[in-house]
């Protein structure tokens, strides 16, 4: 089953201080929409009032185009999967799979075709009279989506399922979850305080910080064209260098003035001189021999070894830049020379945080 | 001169055996890390160190000195606790200051002290609130003050970074090996995050059920994993192994598997060659095309592609054996369906399938 | 939440509260409009709810008996106010044997607890085991107990039966402090312990601070149990020791038999060390003193 979603301009408030603050969501039927960021940012309460734990202050909330605010959670057919899946360990797959249709009276029969037909999408048929103690988590993740995709919900949210999960296994279940969810085109809210799973499964992002959404949009996006600099900083491992930077030019050329007196040549363009944020991700820097225009001289202080990449942590100035380089390629203490590679020319307004859209700039450097 | 010796040491609690005759050894100044998954007896390892388990057998040797029977409080460890464990009746300076007023120091000295660390970890403000008054962020700063403000010659870190938002744990991450930078004490750092062990340590111990499978640097496990755990516990995704025989293409051994073959000159020195072997390829080390090619000449199917940003993972199917293949993004355009791969030279792995072991 | 619950069943919930609690202070009017009454009046048909002529006379009976004899010589009638005992040695009494058993169940409970959920002493199931002790009716045992009490010769005396209330309150006491340890993380007890300090160290300055409040608790919980115990009070003493309890069934007369209304009045003078134990521990009966510890 897959519906529609809509949030408009929803608010809530908790004692003096505003969890969600005006946000507004349209879930396409079938689409992976994962809520992005820190702890108090709002995603968990947006997502309870879905559910209709919380009433929001203010604003609406539609499934299929028809208000579900004055419904009671359980009469609102979406479908809720809990933090570490919470599968009941004493029972049987089958009596998992077939105790939200209990709850419901359903009757047995009607049961029994419904638990079979649903284990076999999802590959369950096989341990459907194992109890739920005995399952490893990839069995245990289906387990606990097929017991609350078996009530046919318009809607699937969840909430961090993967939070307390050993990285390796988080990493085979997301494939795993993202396959059923386009296998039953069924519309999923994922919340979510970790940027890889928001961005392996979903179809679409709202990052969001203190109770209002700063960007909605494709994976790819987020991280080619953050819309704002917290965005850029939330995404991406290892995490963005954010420098000041001051551009100057003459004519139609443009420079930046970094740290450490390293100029970057901006090329020609539109954008107005004065104090920026200049946004260089990891992999867009690398070592180069030479030194000279549009190089940076700095010492490494750390290195990360990540096995397939090192991650050096260059002192350029007063800041640690980070950079991703093959192993191998510099020691810690090693003096280098740092310049851009395929850089996106990611800017920011110092003052507002917001990306200041760039033509034809970057190709220079 | 060594900072910390662990010899044979066995624990069991009933007829569960957490640790499984661990031995390691940490340099003055080393920064170890135990890495391995939930239950693998990580904590039970640090908290026998500590001196709050009794080992059944085996020797701790701190500095020199064996401790076994020791008192925690007689080991010369501090320690940082999965939990955090903050006293909640005392404010966040007095946890810190914990360890220098049970050692009966001067007022003086506990607030140079504690203003240190707090400097060190940006949490003066908070010094005068009590523990519930914290976020995460900072019941963990202060767990740390606390550990690192004790005079010993080991700190022991117990997962310090798990359940902190992904984005705070990148941050602290680095701040880690500053400290230690900092601090130049020896260090036994925990953790299940395989990403971490390898980026702050000098020595990695890959532990499994209570035994180490192997202990080596970064490097080293990453590059030579010593069993089949190793190679898909360190590293994501994590290895991929594929059956393989061995067979000859002209006049040299090769690897055949089902839509590839490679030539493994190495092991014409093998004298005894394991029946059952598996060809095992980091994900880094697979290329992928649209089209055939010198370095992607065999044939495979793309069946789903996870964008990560910087990276892409694309799951392959390579004569029906799943592989998964790391690329960074917009290098090649591909989409789902016929593809050609191929493997990095060099890049190999050989695995003897019946012990789990690698022949190279 | 949302709002579900209508105008009709909200009234009707209430009036179930309502009717809860008149079956639960009923006996607790009862008792305190009894103490007032006359003695005519104290076992009437119909029952008189509140009497119209209130009088102290029963309260003077339990602390002056003296002059409630003399009282009952002017009245005509065949009262017989005859008491046996005096009513302030069994509130002294009671308060010697219900505090210091109080005081000694709560201590070694503390201790118990402390080793069952530190060091697993007994095993797993010894706190179970522990309380079934508590299963058998106090009436099954008081028998071996009055001869094994002659025997040692404490029959009779206050050690006698603190001992025997320390006994018979300590697997409720282990059982309620346990729990309470529970909640305190052991790795706290590991921190301080780290930090420099002997285990009991960091058991007496770390762990016991946090469960005050159970302990509290608990103590008053097994007060109750002790200032109202009535069996072994009963039948391992022979008049040198009497507790309020068995002062309370001595106010029969051989012509009236029970004597309800000083009854009454004693029961009722009798609630008010409890009440006054309660009050004042009140503000320090506050759970979640460990949050902000560790993390969740």
């Amino acid at each position: 089953m897959t519906a529609r979603l809509e949030l408009i301009d929803i608010h809530k408030r908790f004692e003096d201080t505003a969890a969600v603050n005006g946000i507004s969501l349209a879930l396409a039927p079938g689409e992976f929409f994962s809520l992005l960021g820190p702890s108090g940012c709002g995603k968990s309460t947006t997502l309870a009032m879905v559910a209709g734990f919380l009433e929001p202050d203010g604003g609406e909330i539609r499934v299929e185009g028809r208000s579900i605010l004055h419904l009671p959670p359980q009469a609102r057919r979406i479908g809720l999967v809990f933090q570490d899946y919470a599968v009941f360990s004493k029972l049987t797959v089958a009596e998992n799979l077939a105790f939200g249709l209990e709850v419901r009276r359903v009757r047995r029969a009607e049961r029994r075709r419904l638990v079979h037909e649903l284990a076999q999408r999802l590959a369950l048929t096989s341990i459907l009279g194992r109890r739920g103690g005995s399952l490893n988590m990839s069995e245990m993740q289906r387990v606990a989506l097929a017991r609350v995709l078996i009530t046919n919900p318009e809607l699937l949210l969840l909430d961090e399922p993967m939070s307390n999960l050993d990285a390796e296994v988080r990493a085979s279940l997301r494939g795993e979850l993202k396959r059923i969810q386009q296998d039953l085109r069924q519309t999923v809210l994922y919340v979510t305080h970790d940027q890889v799973e928001a961005m392996s499964m979903s179809d679409r992002i709202a990052v969001m910080r203190e109770g209002a959404i700063l960007q909605v949009a494709s994976p790819d996006e987020i991280f080619r064209a953050p819309a704002h600099r917290f965005v850029a900083e939330f995404i991406g491992d290892p995490p963005i260098n954010m420098l000041p930077a001051t551009v100057e030019g003459d004519g139609s050329s443009r420079i930046a003035r970094l740290p450490a007196n390293w100029i970057l040549p901006l090329g020609p363009g539109e954008l107005a001189e004065g104090a920026y944020l200049l946004g260089i991700r990891p992999h867009e820097l690398m070592l180069s021999a030479a030194s000279g225009t549009g190089t940076a001289a700095g010492i490494v202080r750390f290195l990360e070894n990540l096995g397939a990449e090192h991650v050096l942590h260059v002192e350029l100035g007063d800041m640690l830049i980070r950079v991703s380089a093959r192993p191998g390629s510099a020691r810690i203490g090693e003096g280098v020379n740092l310049r851009t590679q395929s850089w996106q020319g990611l800017l920011f307004d110092a003052r507002t945080g917001n990306r200041v859209p760039v033509r034809a700039l970057g190709a220079a450097a | 001169m060594t900072a910390l010796e662990v010899r044979d040491l066995t624990k069991s609690f009933g007829k569960i055996r957490a640790l499984d005759d661990v031995s390691f050894t940490v340099p003055t100044g080393g920064f170890f890390t135990i890495v391995g998954p939930t239950n693998a007896g990580k904590s039970t390892l640090l908290k026998t160190i500590a001196g709050l388990h009794e080992p059944d057998r085996g020797e701790i040797i701190i500095s020199g000195r064996r401790v076994n029977g020791l008192e925690p409080r007689l080991r010369r460890v501090s320690m940082l606790f999965q939990n955090i464990a903050l006293f909640p009746q005392l404010s966040g300076f007095e946890n810190i200051a914990f360890s220098l007023r049970a050692a009966k120091a001067s007022e003086s000295e506990i607030s140079q002290r504690v203003g240190w660390a707090a400097r060190l970890l940006g949490i003066e403000p908070i010094l005068n609130r009590l523990p519930r008054t914290f976020s995460g962020g900072e019941q963990q700063r202060v767990a740390i003050g606390r550990a690192i403000v004790q005079s010993a010659d080991l700190l022991l870190l117990d997962e310090p970074l798990t359940n902190l938002d992904a984005r705070i744990r990148i941050g602290l991450r680095i701040a880690f090996k500053q400290l230690h930078h900092e601090l130049g004490q020896a260090i036994v750092y925990v953790t299940h995050d395989q990403v971490e062990a390898m980026s702050l340590s000098d020595s990695v111990g890959v532990l499994n059920s209570g035994r180490f499978e192997q202990i080596g640097s970064p490097d080293e496990v990453y590059h030579r994993p010593a069993t089949r755990f190793v190679a898909r516990f360190i590293g994501t995704p994590p290895m991929n192994f594929i059956p393989a025989e061995l067979g000859s293409e002209k006049g040299e051994p090769a690897l055949i598997g089902k839509n590839f073959s490679i030539g493994v000159p190495e092991l014409r020195r093998l004298e005894r060659v394991p029946d059952r072997i598996e060809l095992g390829i980091r994900p880094e080390s697979i290329e992928v095309a649209p089209e055939p090619g010198p370095a992607t000449p065999f044939p495979v199917e793309v069946k789903w592609i996870e964008r990560l940003g910087a990276r892409s993972v694309v799951e392959l199917a390579l004569g029906g054996v799943a592989v998964k293949a790391a690329l960074p993004t917009g290098q090649v355009e591909l989409e789902t369906g016929a593809a050609w791969c191929g493997f990095r030279p060099q890049s190999h792995h050989i695995l003897d399938s019946q012990t789990g072991r690698f022949l190279r | 939440m949302v709002r579900q619950t209508s105008r009709i069943g909200l009234i009707l919930r209430r009036f179930a509260v309502a009717f809860a609690m008149l079956i639960a202070f009923f006996p607790i009017f009862w008792l305190i409009s009894t103490s007032f009454k006359p003695y005519d009046e104290w076992a009437q048909w119909p029952p008189v709810w509140v009497t119209e002529r209130p009088t102290l006379q029963n309260y003077r009976i339990v602390f002056a008996p003296d002059a409630a004899r003399e009282f009952a010589a002017t009245q005509a009638g065949s009262l017989d106010y005859k008491v046996s005992g005096s009513a302030w040695k069994a509130f002294g009494d009671s308060t010697i044997i219900s505090v210091s058993a109080t005081i000694l169940s709560v201590a070694f409970g503390t201790l118990a607890a402390w080793a069952m959920v530190r060091f697993g002493t007994g095993g797993e199931n010894y706190p179970f085991q522990f309380l079934t002790v508590r299963m058998f009716p106090p009436i099954a045992v008081v028998v071996p107990m009055v001869v094994l009490f002659s025997v040692l010769r404490m029959s009779d005396t206050y050690l006698g039966l603190i001992i025997a209330y320390t006994a018979f309150t300590l697997p409720f006491s282990i059982w309620m402090i346990r729990s309470f340890i529970e909640e305190v993380p052991s790795e706290l007890e590991g921190a301080a312990m780290i930090g420099g300090m002997t285990r009991l160290q960091a058991f007496r300055s770390v762990t016991l601070p946090l469960v005050k409040g159970g302990l509290l608790a608990t103590a008053l919980f097994i007060f109750i149990l002790n200032w109202s115990e009535f069996l072994f009070a009963l039948t391992l003493t022979a008049g040198d020791v009497v507790t309020v309890t068995v002062q309370v069934a001595n106010y029969v007369s051989a012509s009236s038999g029970k004597l309800y209304g000083v009854q009454a009045a004693m029961g009722t003078v009798s609630t008010l060390p409890v009440i006054f134990f309660g009050y004042v521990i009140q503000r320090h009966l506050v759970r979640g003193l460990t949050f902000g510890a560790i993390k969740r």
